[in-house]
């Protein structure tokens, strides 16, 4: 095959190159690649060339974030001295605990705002026998 | 087109091709059956062409392939005529890592269509996405593998590295993990002494080299007309490959999931071809 097509490889897809000896008369029908029958039946959902513009390549990336992620972030800033987390522990980690108690907190009481929420989660923990140093 | 086979090549140069290590034996035996299915005996119905296009039908084609799509065989008509798509899964796909890309820093912009977003300075793949694109891929796959297309799986990635051998080998296919030696399939008459067959797909299963550089082996079966399955991670350029899956490419989990879904289309494949082949005779 190779006698016939061109290997300038950035001329065209290469569907593109193939049809092209078709349609020229260079390669008879029957004589195609075994993979054009497939091609045709199921092309590549992006086109093969290779100077390619994917969608969205020139948007910034967006980044990802739970909720969670907020709450965890404003613990981190009101209490540094929560010692090391123990990863072969089973349970909750103290700032996993804290959020699970901040959601509590927030279904039962929803209009309290973030400051005080803060405040009413570390009073209950304290309670419950937890105490945060900041 | 049917390239001649010539089996002196293989044991010659039995480096390149690594699965068929079984060398003179067992690959002039499938040689053999090549051979004999293209010439004396009637090839199967697959081979068989409907109707031959018009130029201006060619002329559409070029710009819009699925025009074709009256002039091609039964099996091809039908969406998903392996039932591939029950293979793949989201959670699996999770499970085995593939949405984790690279750091940020070294994104390659042309990825950002498949990526769902960064999470604390890493990539992630979306895998609705990536699901889309790998049902696309093990279609082709399977369908080439229908035809009696030889099919090679190229990798980089040392980790996976033995068992990309090992699919390629149990599959009767063949594998390139080493060293790519420029030229392999460009010039590959004068490397092996020969004229032989090249592949009819090529599967990258990590297209970066150990440099970062996009694999040479692309681009020389660009140049042939050989189309390519690449496993794309976040840093990776995808131009050139022909049917993508964007992935994580990196860790064995990921290859070894992908293999056992390219190893799965190609038996669905190749089982069809042998059910066609005893209806024939």
């Amino acid at each position: 095959m190779s006698t016939y097509i061109t290997r300038a490889e950035r001329s065209g897809s290469i569907f593109f190159r193939v049809t092209g000896l078709i349609r020229s008369g260079q390669l008879h029908w029957s004589d195609r690649p075994l993979w054009y029958d497939v091609y045709v039946s199921s092309p590549p959902l992006t086109p093969p060339v290779w100077n390619v513009k994917m969608d969205r390549h020139d948007e910034p990336l967006r980044k990802i974030f739970y909720e969670e992620d907020h709450i965890r972030a404003k613990f981190y800033q009101k209490y540094h001295r929560t010692g090391i987390i123990n990863a072969f522990v089973p349970g909750d980690s103290i700032s996993q605990m804290f959020i699970n108690e901040y959601r509590a907190l927030k279904k039962e009481e929803p209009e309290l705002d973030e400051e005080s929420l803060v405040d009413k989660t570390e009073k209950r923990l304290e309670a419950a026998g937890l105490t945060l140093k900041k | 087109m049917r390239r001649v086979f010539t089996s002196p090549a293989f044991p010659s140069h039995r480096s390149l091709f690594l699965s068929r290590q079984k060398a003179t034996t067992s690959a002039s035996n499938t040689l053999q059956q090549h051979q004999q299915s293209t010439s004396s005996i009637p090839a199967p119905s697959i081979h068989r062409d409907i109707k031959v296009p018009s130029i201006s039908a060619l002329e559409k084609a070029s710009t819009q392939s699925t025009s074709l799509k009256p002039y091609v065989s039964e099996e091809l008509q039908a969406d998903d005529y392996f039932n591939l798509e029950s293979l793949v899964n989201v959670k699996e796909m999770f499970d085995a890592r593939l949405h984790l890309g690279h750091k940020i820093g070294t994104l390659n912009d042309n990825m950002k269509w498949a990526l769902y977003g960064e999470r604390l300075g890493i990539c992630i793949f979306d895998l609705d996405v990536t699901k889309k694109f790998i049902v696309r891929a093990l279609n082709f796959v399977a369908h080439v593998a229908a035809r009696g297309g030889i099919i090679l799986f190229v990798t980089t990635n040392r980790e996976s590295m033995l068992n990309v051998e090992k699919t390629a080998k149990e599959l009767g296919e063949y594998s390139h993990c080493r060293r790519w030696q420029e030229g392999t399939l460009t010039n590959s008459a004068q490397l092996v002494g020969a004229t032989i067959r090249l592949p009819d797909t090529i599967i990258f299963l990590s297209t970066l080299t150990s440099l970062n550089e996009p694999h040479p082996a692309i681009i020389e079966a660009a140049k042939l007309t050989i189309p390519t399955v690449g496993v794309v991670d976040s840093n990776t350029d995808p131009a050139y490959l022909t049917y993508l899956i964007p992935a994580n490419d990196d860790t064995p989990q990921s290859a070894e999931y992908l293999l056992r879904l390219f190893k799965e289309a190609i038996t669905r494949g190749k089982a069809y071809r042998k059910k066609q082949q005893q209806l024939e005779f």
